[in-house]
């Protein structure tokens, strides 16, 4: 993991004691709220429908037990002892005063974290592979670049002010766990003849108009590519629509020019910009190979975990996966117990889930985007001690990928977008599969639902998305079907009109239960879903209306 | 009209130029125009100096063919969240321009560091901010990750002197 050093201490501290002294401004009536609304979305804080709610960066989804135990204090100190993991792998609170802002920066400061970037128009938090550095499958840990492109776009002039938000992913691995194609800006890591090099995907994005993005450059040498995401940053800065919010993402850019004409500008603002200035040289990458530290790991043997209760080897199966060490396995902490909200978790927890990384995972931790933890590095011989303490504490739900592992954005419980309430329906649906017991017959299954068009619950690439609508004044929710996100991502297709909430809820059962009928053996709903097509589970939803 | 001081890094700048439309004889003095009359009138640049307002939707690179004749470039912030003419100015500076790049439209406090680290000089700023803010705005940040465009970017000890002496 990266740890900071003293340039990147001297940034946080002076931004904090610029954002102390905004705060100052606002409360004593100095700065309107206009002009302080801008100030405080570039540190994360929004106001919603209850309170402000404050998104701490958890840069590439990466933290350890210090950084982990003080988000616990915070939830504890300053909010209602909880808080809330995203589907950017950032963590929200709830319910915060504006005159304790400064002192929670303060705090995240004090464990090398902040809260810069994680709201406005600019380049937010990077999110990246949350198996990076343990998946078997990976070339390299792409962390260190993710890393290298956190610092170029923190505090950047030129990309604070574009003309919507920007959000990149990173991967290093085929099988994509980032999404990266729902994403502004996508990476993959790959290597040709020896060296490393970035795949570049641009313009995807989810909202209100979906796209996938279009590879752009098939190669850009590693050291070159802050350079050619910063022309990338100079065509959608100066060409991005900004007479309508709706239209500003790089995606409609993309769209509009063309993928070919797109790309044809970006290398002519490339050619123009003077590379050198901009290499990843060996002096950059030194200074960030000398703050990285490399868990320790032991040289084990392959094993096998330990024997334990039929309950454990339920989990073992199911939120457990393969580690690139023999005699290590990646352990996922299931934040979606059946009926509760999807990614809440107490400050208790929080605690558990730090200790639990000390003694038994290498004091890593890492967020993902489906609203869980990762303990990346856990020894097979402890897999059993890991269980047990998990399972104590509410969070070894055998449901990783799962029907009840359900993405939800806040929804019309906390956002002022919201159209519908997201958790509400998340916490029926999670309680009717565990009520019926049947989730690992019903096998890998991803709902996912966004209380809004902004698609913050990734409601297009779920097998199952729902979107919350309004419909005179009533929550409705539309289905869409054969979402994906990964390699051979696609957008879900919307299945006819909303329905109510208890409607929905019995349409899901009726979709689940059509493709328990129909599928052969072994067949995945996804699998089902592509042979049959969308059009088949028609009936299915709307049997009853 | 409403007096809006014009400050540097370490003053109260005095604006010398005067706008001109480019229509009939040029008066005499130092001119602002806009980058189609400096490029279409380019006798104008001998013995006065030329300062040009770009539009934040002009491509900064139009006025390379000029760029080691004119002083001044006056760049515009329409609205806090449009950030064209942070680019504009860092064109500016990595093509060479080493003349003043005054910021004006919505120039605030809360900003200025930004600026200066890519390559603004001087700050249109309501009458109501002071040399003083300026100066703490510059102080504000002790460092970047970015490498800015060196020449322009505040001396931290020369700002230090400022206030001392000030104080």
């Amino acid at each position: 993991m990266y740890r900071y050093d003293n340039l990147d201490r001297t940034i946080v501290t002076d931004r904090v004691a610029e954002f102390r002294d905004q705060v100052e401004r606002r409360l004593s009536g100095t700065l309107s709220e206009d002009a302080f609304k801008p100030l405080r979305l570039m540190n994360g804080l929004y106001l919603q429908l209850h309170a402000y709610m404050l998104r701490v960066a958890i840069p590439y989804g990466s933290m350890n037990a210090m950084q982990l135990r003080q988000l616990a204090m915070i939830a504890r100190r300053y909010d209602r002892g909880y808080g809330h993991f995203t589907t950017r792998q950032n963590l929200q609170y709830n319910w915060i005063k504006l005159a304790d802002a400064p002192d929670i920066l303060q705090a995240l400061a004090d464990v090398d974290m902040h809260a810069m970037q994680t709201s406005g128009n600019c380049m937010r938090n990077i999110t990246a592979d949350p198996l990076a550095g343990a998946a078997a499958d990976e070339i390299e840990d792409p962390r260190p670049w993710c890393e290298i492109l956190r610092q170029w776009s923190t505090l950047h002039p030129e990309l604070s002010f574009l003309p919507r938000k920007f959000k990149m992913a990173v991967t290093a691995s085929d099988d994509d766990r980032a999404a990266i194609r729902v994403h502004d800006v996508g990476l993959q890591l790959v290597k040709r003849a020896g060296a490393f090099g970035f795949r570049v995907f641009i313009g995807g994005g989810q909202g209100r108009t979906p796209y996938l993005a279009p590879e752009i450059k098939p190669f850009v040498p590693a050291e070159d590519i802050l350079s050619y995401l910063h022309a990338v940053m100079r065509v959608y800065n100066a060409y991005g629509r900004r007479d309508n919010i709706y239209k500003a993402r790089i995606k409609i850019l993309v769209a509009a020019m063309g993928e070919a004409a797109f790309a044809k500008e970006v290398e002519q603002t490339w050619s123009r910009l003077d590379r050198s200035a901009l290499r990843i040289d060996q002096h950059a990458a030194q200074r960030i190979r000398e703050a990285w530290v490399e868990p320790a790991f032991e040289t084990l043997e392959p094993g096998e975990p330990p024997p334990g209760p039929p309950a454990y080897r339920r989990w073992l199966e199911a939120n457990t996966a393969s580690h690139r060490k023999h005699g290590y396995r990646i352990v996922f902490v299931s934040l979606k117990v059946p009926g509760r909200p999807p990614g809440d978790i107490s400050a208790e927890q929080m605690e558990v889930v730090a200790d639990l990384a000390e003694r038994f995972g290498l004091n890593e931790v890492r967020a993902t985007h489906e609203q869980n933890l990762v303990l990346p590095h856990v020894r097979v011989s402890d897999l059993l001690a890991v269980w047990e303490m998990l399972a104590k504490w509410q969070l070894a739900t055998p449901n990783i990928g799962l029907a009840s592992d359900i993405i939800a954005c806040p929804g019309l419980d906390y956002c002022s977008l919201a159209n519908a309430r997201s958790i509400p329906l998340a916490q029926r649906l999670s309680q009717r599969f565990a009520d019926r017991g049947n989730e690992r017959e019903i096998g890998p299954l991803a709902i996912k639902i966004s209380g809004c068009i902004n698609a913050c619950g990734h409601h297009h690439v779920g097998d199952i998305g729902i979107l919350g609508v309004d419909k005179k004044d009533q929550e409705y929710y539309q289905i869409l079907l054969a979402g994906r996100p990964g390699n051979d991502a696609a957008l879900g297709r919307i299945m006819g009109p909303a329905l109510d909430a208890d409607a929905t809820v019995a349409a899901i059962e009726r979709i689940v239960e059509h493709y328990l009928a129909q599928r052969q053996p072994q067949e995945s709903f996804a699998a089902t879903l592509r042979r049959l097509g969308p059009l088949a589970f028609k009936d299915a939803i709307y049997a009853a209306a | 009209m409403r007096f809006m001081p014009l400050l540097s890094h370490k003053a109260i700048v005095v604006d010398t130029y005067t706008k001109w439309n480019g229509e009939g004889p040029a008066p005499a003095g130092d001119l602002l125009v806009s980058s189609r009359t400096v490029l279409q009138r380019p006798e104008i640049l001998a013995g006065r100096r030329i300062g040009v307002a770009l539009a934040n939707t002009e491509d900064a690179l139009t006025l390379t063919p000029v760029l080691r004749k004119i002083s001044l470039v006056v760049l515009v912030f329409p609205l806090f969240r449009d950030g064209r003419a942070y680019t504009q100015a860092a064109i500016l500076r990595e093509t060479g321009f080493r003349g003043e790049i005054r910021a004006t439209g919505r120039v605030l406090i809360d900003q200025i560091s930004f600026m200066a680290r890519v390559g603004f000089t001087t700050f249109e700023v309501a009458e109501n901010i002071s040399t003083a803010e300026i100066v703490a705005a510059l102080q504000r940040y002790r460092a970047a990750y970015q490498t800015a465009p060196g020449d322009f970017l505040p001396d931290a000890q020369g700002l230090v002197d400022v206030v001392e002496a000030a104080a």
